[in-house]
């Protein structure tokens, strides 16, 4: 018996002390949840969509400049610069309606077909006719039409064009900053098409059909998936021969494997980890980079008394600002000086609130609500930041008089309460997928029965202004009308303006070569490991 | 010593007409499950079609993909099209990653199955001679420790002990691997064979795969085996306190047998109810729900697909994964009452 339990010691010690291995050049991420289903015209997690990000090549992209704010230290896209990628050149007609794309040639798909005219063709009618695909995002760039024919037309194997049914000042972005607008290898997903799967899908959820510098080369449901360098990258094969995604679900571990240097990047960290964990820490580099990203305070102007514009504004200027970037996001955030967000073109900086309760008290005294009211706010509960911001606004309201009833709810009840509006208020994360005013203007503060419409606001003027500025092909006119739309809905103070929430790369510091791009995706083959 | 029972012809029979009711038995479990599990699946709140759709899609591509998903039908109807299914050995698809949600399960049971077996092999190993060893020296210094010990492993929350285990096992001491899963970065797993990745490396003699697997298996097992042995060490103790008290034990003890053997085979034999009744319980339950260690360990088990899945309303995962915890339940305890026979040839079926 003691015998036996020696040697079973023995062996369990024995097996403590081996090591893994990896090759030096591969690049190890550590991500919060499995991946699910990465065909680029239907993904949406944040990981699956990276995963098509990598693999695929876009018809444009945007050119990288340094960050303006040097003490970042990194690349990022340039937002007033489009280059191609798959298209070499393309022209616009002169009434802005007929985009001509010249496409590269001598590309080669991963699976040694050709890339020609053929297959953009192909990948746009599949992104318009799969369920869940990307028909709504085509139609709002302007193509229209019972099905693809009536926009997209193959000139010759090199040229494609499209027809706009007007001019459209997102078209061009969104083809560059959208993984969803992923070119597929035709004829190798025409092999894979079944008569109820004519376009694939089964297969392009857990395989790739790529041109990008890499493709998925193993998946371990649950734990890993691997992308490996396509050594026929036409833009030269990356220096790193593989990624590859580890699932780390534990939100410790995952500092812990950083701190390590098991991984190089570890992703899903809250800025208040970030701060206490990684601040300082030996080998260890925290990028802090501003997105377009806003989260806000979201107000239902149709319920009252949020349908009284001074009731609105009283609570904007009682909201602490400063304390809740500086307490809750430790200060991996800024103050949102501008309805439109960050980095945009005509952004103009003119929103007037700020922590000023006694304003605050005044407004809802002449606003007939002296003693307050009470109002319920509803909010993630899978975000940690968010139950803090929710106690500083409970306090924050207090003050004033209103009372402020907290709801947290689930993920998938948040989703459904988004597109309902079934809240007097809530905490809503917004970001514009095409870095373009029209686009965050037009989901904001145009379309109050649509998707995006946080505060339902609804402004007969603003719609006007949004009808011309949509079509308008004169920069300087365009620029008026922005910003005549900008100074009109701050005016009407529709929600609260909370913060712009930093991007936080969590890197290793022997990695160069990050470029930060606005849609939050990373793309692996400019990185470099010394 | 136990199988002779086997050569009765006549038990034999009567074993084999006791499974096939318990086969039979199974529809009708199973009916039931399933119709609760997709009821209460979809009184979640939240709407699956706008989840699938995405954060910005409009009302049509939602209404597309509802209609495509079902759910725009009453709910008895979306059952009978489901039950359907389930005759025609579909289970249905996820949302998620537009694969059948059994694929899915099949790919992440081994996982779970070879993390539990392997920590409740450990902790019988570590449990039943502990609960014997305190139980003989009743009430000696021994008989207290092991209390102390059991009373500790059931009131510390495993994601607490895991989470000190990996920090001063691996972050301060370097001796175990990063919980990254299943088996070491940059190692390929062994050939797919039953996915038990210790037994495929076994069988295909792959060394490499088989120490960084048994080196991963180590920490989360642990911490499993903690929390497990504590009541196993409880049940056996008592159990066998009380066999100990009984008069053929006084009678062993008279005719001079060895001490090793009235308690292993004498007493351990007749204290062996409660404790198996226990062991099957809480393995069935462990291969159910060991959602915690999964997520510490980023273990790539059943219990954190299927959280994930109720979190984004991916109901066919959901459906999927309760009746495969209803049938391995069913098994598990149809092996039980088998064991029964063998440890008590009383029982009779």
């Amino acid at each position: 018996m003691r015998y036996m339990a020696a040697v079973l010691t023995g062996v369990l010690l024995g097996i403590f002390v081996i090591g893994s291995a990896v090759a030096a050049m591969d690049i190890v991420i550590a991500i919060g949840g499995d991946v699910q289903g990465w065909d680029p015209s239907t993904a949406i997690e944040s990981e699956a969509t990276e995963i098509g990000w990598n693999c695929y090549d876009r018809l444009l992209q945007y050119g990288t400049i340094l960050a303006k704010d040097s003490s970042v230290g990194i690349a990022m896209a340039d937002l007033e610069r489009i280059e191609g990628q798959l298209a070499e050149s393309w022209e616009v007609s002169e009434d802005g309606t007929v985009v001509t794309m010249n496409l590269r040639q001598g590309v080669v798909f991963k699976s040694g077909n050709t890339f020609t005219a053929e297959d953009v063709r192909w990948s746009f009618e599949r992104k318009w006719n799969i369920s869940g695909g990307k028909a709504w995002v085509l139609r709002k760039f302007g193509l229209e039409g019972p099905d693809s024919t009536f926009w997209i037309e193959v000139l010759d194997d090199y040229t494609v064009r499209f027809k706009l049914n007007a001019p459209n000042s997102m078209f061009l972005p969104g083809l560059a900053n959208l993984p969803s607008m992923s070119i597929v290898d035709s004829g190798l997903l025409k092999q894979h098409a079944t008569d109820e799967d004519v376009y694939a899908q089964t297969f392009l959820n857990t395989d790739v059909a790529p041109t990008g510098p890499y493709y998925v080369e193993s998946y371990t449901t649950g734990s890993e998936i691997v992308l490996a360098a396509y050594e026929g990258y036409w833009g030269g094969k990356p220096a790193n021969d593989r990624v590859i995604y580890k699932v780390v679900p534990t939100e410790a571990n995952r500092v812990l494997l950083l701190k390590n240097g098991d991984v190089d990047f570890a992703y899903r960290l809250s800025p208040e980890i970030v701060s206490s964990q990684l601040d300082g820490a030996p080998g260890v580099n925290v990028v802090s980079v501003a997105t377009p990203a806003t989260v806000y305070f979201g107000l239902n102007n149709t319920r009252t008394p949020l349908d009284n514009v001074l009731v609105r504004e009283a609570i904007l200027y009682a909201i602490p600002y400063d304390d809740i970037i500086q307490n809750v996001l430790f200060g991996h955030a800024t103050f949102p000086r501008s309805p439109l967000a960050p980095g945009l073109q005509y952004r103009k900086e003119i929103i007037p609130y700020h922590y000023d309760p006694v304003l605050a008290r005044d407004l809802l005294a002449q606003a007939g609500y002296p003693e307050g009211f009470e109002m319920t706010l509803r909010y993630r509960i899978d975000i940690s930041e968010y139950e803090s911001i929710a106690l500083y606004m409970r306090d924050a309201l207090a003050e004033i008089g209103i009372t402020l009833v907290l709801d947290k709810i689930g993920a998938a009840e948040y989703a459904q309460i988004r597109g309902s509006r079934d809240y007097d208020s809530a905490l809503v994360y917004w970001i514009p997928y095409v870095a373009s005013p029209i686009y965050d203007l037009g989901y904001n503060w145009a379309d109050p029965q649509g998707c995006c419409s946080t505060a339902q606001y609804d402004n007969i003027e603003v719609k006007a202004l949004f009808e011309q500025a949509k079509v308008e092909t004169d920069p300087v006119k365009l620029e008026g009308l922005v910003n005549a739309i900008q100074k009109v809905v701050v005016d009407d103070a529709p929600l609260g303006w909370l913060y712009n929430p930093n991007w936080l790369v969590n890197m290793r510091d022997n990695i160069s070569g990050y470029v930060f791009t606005t849609n939050l995706q990373t793309r692996f083959n400019t990185l470099r490991k010394t | 010593m136990w199988l002779p029972l086997i050569r009765d012809s006549e038990v034999n029979m009567r074993l084999f007409l006791f499974i096939i009711w318990r086969i039979f038995q199974l529809a009708p479990v199973l009916i039931g499950v399933s119709a609760i599990t997709f009821v209460s699946a979809r009184l979640l709140p939240g709407d699956a079609a706008i989840l699938a759709a995405g954060p910005t899609a409009s009302q049509e591509a939602i209404d597309e993909l509802r209609e495509e998903m079902r759910l725009d039908r009453p709910i008895w109807e979306q059952y009978g099209a489901y039950l359907r299914d389930v005759f025609q050995g579909n289970l249905g698809e996820s949302w998620r990653s537009r694969r059948p949600a059994t694929d899915e399960l099949f790919a992440r049971f081994p996982a779970s199955f070879e993390l539990v077996t392997f920590s409740m092999t450990l902790a019988v190993i570590m449990g039943v001679p502990l609960g014997v060893f305190a139980a003989v020296r009743h009430g000696g210094r021994l008989d207290q420790v092991v209390r102390m010990l059991s009373v500790g492993g059931i009131s510390i929350p495993i994601f607490w002990s895991g989470l000190m285990l990996i920090y001063v096992l691996f972050y301060l001491l370097h001796l175990a691997p990063a919980p990254i899963g299943r088996i070491g970065l940059g190692i390929s797993p062994p050939q797919h064979i039953t996915g038990l990745y210790i037994l495929d490396s076994l069988l295909t003699l792959d060394g490499r795969a088989l120490l960084s697997s048994l080196h991963h298996l180590m920490l989360p097992a642990i911490t499993m085996s903690i929390a497990m042995v504590a009541p196993i060490v409880r049940i056996t103790r008592s159990s066998m306190l009380d066999v100990l008290r009984e008069d053929h034990i006084r009678t062993a003890w008279a005719s001079g047998l060895s001490s090793r053997t009235i308690h292993f085979r004498d007493a351990l034999r007749n204290a062996l109810l409660p404790v198996i009744t226990l062991i099957a319980g809480y393995y069935g339950y462990s291969l159910g729900g060991e959602v915690l260690v999964e997520q510490i360990f980023s273990w790539p088990g059943m219990g954190r697909y299927s959280v994930d899945a109720i979190f984004n309303l991916d109901y066919a995962p959901v459906q999927a994964f309760v009746m495969l915890t209803a049938l391995l339940y069913i098994l598990i305890y149809t092996v039980v009452d088998i064991l029964y026979a063998f440890v008590d040839p009383r029982v009779r079926y």
